[in-house]
């Protein structure tokens, strides 16, 4: 059990959601600075998805030495429970379990690196939102996300005129991935969104772990192949908007501290030929995560031309 | 919206009954189960999320109970081992000796019925898949996996002769 005195809160939209953000923290305005300023009163005030990571965290060691107090559970939000396919876009809840995703096939890509995190009773509580949000540093579901420009769907608060206001907002996941999502105070993600057509292009995914197949990756590598894999996103520049048709773009977890992604293989082999980059703990060295990522990206090679 | 702050009841639907609870918000499912109801077949093993002695079934689905809380499971369908009664899974790893110590067996066996039941016929794959979630320290994995393939057979519908 946790053992703090908390609070729990289940509203049932979004917009209860970002009341009760409100009620709990203080009147964010919207304005970054000054909402930097008052965060002090978000401390100890979280979103909950499937609670894998948090209630664990909470009930072990609190959340970063900082003590909970409430959390808003997310699950009876019938935005965050969507899963969609119109034809043209595919939507994702942000609750949606990884297993509710990956048995739909909704995604082939997704659903690959899906089974390959924690294990399956886990991944029918851990969300799509949380493990791409959560502390942990691997937020493998991220990889085919930014592989198929995806875009995120959020909800923030905002006080104005004496009263509690919302609005919503799309992100281009590349442009607000910077080795995790940054989102304002209180901003909470509603799901992601693709073009259908993403999911048909060729795809790969390979992941190396230390011991077991449930164990963090120390290499999770997916490539996706074709034109238009990573073209027509605000946080793409023109030269990464240029991957020609047999092109490959590749997406990392494990290898640094945070996720990545490369718009082709020669960008991502510019940036491991850098040295001091690749993750070395003791769980495996840098050399050894290289090995591994070149082994893969050989095989992306051969088996996608 | 609902709110829960400081102690409140909560009833939950467990093995098929209401039962009415007192619980903090921060009281996970398996703390509930085990000290408020009683209910000790679920273990407490790593409290962790690792090992999967804790597992039950919320809306037949396998949960590992140490990483809910009680209050997210309100209005849900509980099944705890003691709801499994008669189980033919249960017969199944009774008749293999599919447990050594015994200290997994509850998990293991309510994550064995939920797998025959999404599948009654799983493929090697898809059995490892789903048993990966629990561990037994003892490794008695052999006599798991026979115990898991004879509860194919027993929960197979029977085939009707010709006359």
């Amino acid at each position: 059990m946790i053992s703090e005195d908390i609070s729990y809160v289940r509203p049932g939209t979004a917009e209860e959601a970002m009341q009760a953000w409100a009620e709990y923290t203080g009147r964010p305005t919207g304005d970054p600075q000054a909402d930097n300023a008052q965060s002090g009163g978000a401390q100890g005030v979280h979103y909950l998805g499937g609670g894998t990571e948090l209630v664990t965290g909470a009930r072990k060691s609190g959340l970063g030495g900082k003590p909970l107090r409430v959390l808003i559970d997310l699950k009876h939000i019938g935005a965050t429970r969507r899963m969609e396919n119109s034809g043209t876009t595919i939507f994702l809840g942000s609750t949606l379990s990884l297993n509710e995703i990956g048995d739909s096939g909704i995604f082939p890509l997704l659903t690959a690196t899906i089974r390959n995190i924690a294990d399956r009773t886990t991944r029918n509580r851990l969300s799509l939102g949380g493990n791409i949000a959560g502390s942990l540093p691997y937020r493998e579901a991220v990889l085919p996300l930014l592989l198929a420009d995806a875009k995120v769907h959020t909800i923030k608060p905002f006080h104005a005129d004496g009263r509690d206001l919302s609005v919503r907002s799309e992100h281009p996941l590349r442009g607000i991935f910077d080795k995790r999502l940054t989102l304002q105070t209180g901003e909470l993600i509603l799901g992601f969104s693709f073009p259908a057509d993403r999911v048909a292009l060729p795809w790969r995914h390979y992941r190396a772990t230390r011991t077991g197949p449930v164990d963090y990756p120390l290499v999770t590598a997916c490539f996706v192949a074709g034109s238009g894999c990573v073209a027509g996103s605000e946080g793409v520049n023109e030269s990464e908007g240029a991957l020609g048709g047999a092109g490959i773009a590749v997406a990392f977890s494990g290898l640094f501290p945070y996720p990545v992604w490369y718009a082709s293989l020669d960008e991502a082999n510019t940036t491991l030929a850098v040295p001091g980059l690749v993750r070395s703990d003791q769980r495996a060295s840098a050399e050894y995560r290289l090995a591994l990522t070149r082994d893969m990206v050989r095989r992306a090679q051969e088996e996608l031309s | 919206m609902t709110a829960y702050t400081g102690i409140t009841n909560l009833m939950l639907s467990v093995n098929g009954e209401d039962r009415l609870v007192a619980v903090r918000p921060g009281d996970t499912l398996l703390r509930v189960l085990r000290e408020k109801l009683g209910l000790t077949g679920t273990k407490c093993g790593c409290e962790n999320g690792d090992c999967g002695a804790c597992t039950v079934l919320v809306d037949g689905v396998p949960v590992k109970s140490c990483m809910t809380l009680a209050t997210e499971n309100e209005g849900h369908a509980i099944t705890t081992i003691e709801g499994l009664n008669t189980n033919p899974v249960q017969a199944a790893f009774a008749d293999k000796n599919g447990f050594q110590c015994g200290f997994c067996t509850p998990g293991m066996i309510l994550n064995a019925a939920a797998l025959l039941t999404a599948h009654p016929h799983p493929d090697p794959e898809t059995t490892r898949e789903w048993m990966e979630s629990n561990l037994c320290r003892c490794t008695g994995y052999e006599a798991i996996q026979d115990a898991i393939r004879e509860a194919v057979v027993l929960l197979a519908p029977p085939v009707l002769g010709h006359k």
